[in-house]
């Protein structure tokens, strides 16, 4: 056998040069793999996104917690109850605002529509845990008011006009939580 | 509640137009004169502007206050009416909540502070300042404790419910963090003056929100 150029080639570097070939080949057809699958960047499994998520949602959780709070506040300490049952109508009133207010912006979700439709008074349940003597109790109520109190500040300065009146009139009323607890 | 009373002087007015009121605004404002020429009865010109800091107090922004949109500008103008108003009608309630006298005079104070912030923070940005009136007309005969309670509410009421339309006149969060103090604020005194009226229950969802 003689290459083009009329040079002898050995039967073992033609095989050799085959070889080296098919690797070739074999490799350009797995590139872009790594190791452990494919160099094609992760689904996040967290929406960056945040256009798609609804801030009042963060609200609506906050206020269906401390009602739950209020409602084992009210059955844990009996002497207080008088004074945080009316508490507890409060937030009963402003999370069918917060429902409400979902339900109108966004009316394609369908636990909008069902919240809408019961008036945002949707059962509240499950089980928390407060302290066991009235004063930590009363205490920990005062606590979720003056976090509400902040969380609802805090959404006031981005919110629509008509969203920042309603969150600014539910921390004003968060305030004078706080002040009858005191 | 209150309303400037016909006659007893110029009823004050709400440009919509900011037509500056004076370069001399600071030492010769409105909010400056307010109380010597109310001559609100019970009121006393001394010490009674100073802060008492309440731990009910809402976060306040720190951003530097802009300009007022027109909205803003004729909702803060009547909010300051208002406080005015409201500093003028706890003298009323004064003379007959005497048991209260502590109340008023924090309640006096605060409506005095946020009348002086908000004529301050509309001359800032060459907005007028209401004049306030020698007297105000209000909704409650006050002739004993029961009527004096039932005044501060109505006071209270329409404070929160002055501020209230402030937070919605505006998109800048400062104008609305001003606000939300007001009628935090407020809500806060009305709640106080229904638990010393024995009113159940004291507080209520919406405050400022008829």
């Amino acid at each position: 056998m003689s290459s083009a150029r009329g040079l002898p080639v050995s039967r073992r570097a033609l095989l050799l040069g085959a070889g080296s070939v098919g690797a070739a080949a074999l490799l350009s057809s797995i590139a872009g793999c790594g190791y452990f699958g494919s160099n094609e960047p992760p689904t996040p499994t967290i929406d960056f996104n945040p256009a798609a998520l609804d801030p009042i949602t963060g609200l609506i959780a906050t206020t269906r917690l401390h009602i739950l709070r209020l409602d084992a506040a009210i059955a844990a300490d009996q002497a207080d109850a008088g004074k945080l049952t009316p508490l507890r109508a409060d937030r009963q009133a402003h999370l069918d605002a917060l429902t409400a207010e979902y339900a109108r912006t966004n009316p394609g979700d369908p636990n909008a529509t069902a919240a809408g439709a019961t008036g945002g008074t949707a059962p509240v349940s499950g089980a928390v845990t407060l302290p066991s003597s009235p004063e930590a109790i009363v205490s920990a109520v005062r606590g979720d008011a003056a976090t509400a109190q902040v969380q609802f500040t805090d959404a006031i300065s981005t919110a629509s006009r008509y969203r920042a009146t309603m969150y600014g009139t539910i921390a004003a009323s968060l305030a004078s939580h706080r002040a009858v607890l005191a | 509640m209150t309303s400037p009373t016909p006659g007893a002087s110029p009823t004050p007015s709400l440009p919509v137009s900011g037509a500056p009121s004076g370069s001399d605004a600071p030492s010769g404002s409105p909010a400056a004169t307010a109380t010597a020429a109310s001559g609100s009865p019970g009121a006393s010109a001394s010490g009674s502007a100073s802060p008492s800091p309440s731990p009910l107090s809402t976060p306040v922004s720190t951003q530097p206050p802009g300009p007022l949109g027109p909205d803003a500008q004729t909702a803060m103008q009547a909010a300051l009416v208002t406080e005015q108003a409201a500093v003028w009608a706890y003298g009323l309630v004064a003379a007959h909540a005497r048991d209260q006298a502590d109340m008023v005079a924090d309640a006096r104070s605060g409506h005095l502070l946020r009348r002086d912030a908000t004529a301050a923070r509309l001359t800032a940005v060459g907005a007028s300042a209401p004049e306030p009136a020698a007297a105000y007309q209000v909704s409650v005969d006050v002739q004993d404790q029961n009527s004096a309670w039932q005044l501060a509410q109505d006071i209270e009421s329409d404070v929160a419910a002055a501020w209230r339309v402030v937070i919605g006149s505006s998109d800048d969060a400062e104008v609305r963090g001003f606000a939300l103090t007001g009628l935090s604020e407020a809500a806060v005194r009305l709640a106080m003056w229904k638990q010393v009226a024995g009113i159940a229950p004291p507080t209520i969802p919406f405050p400022g929100q008829s």
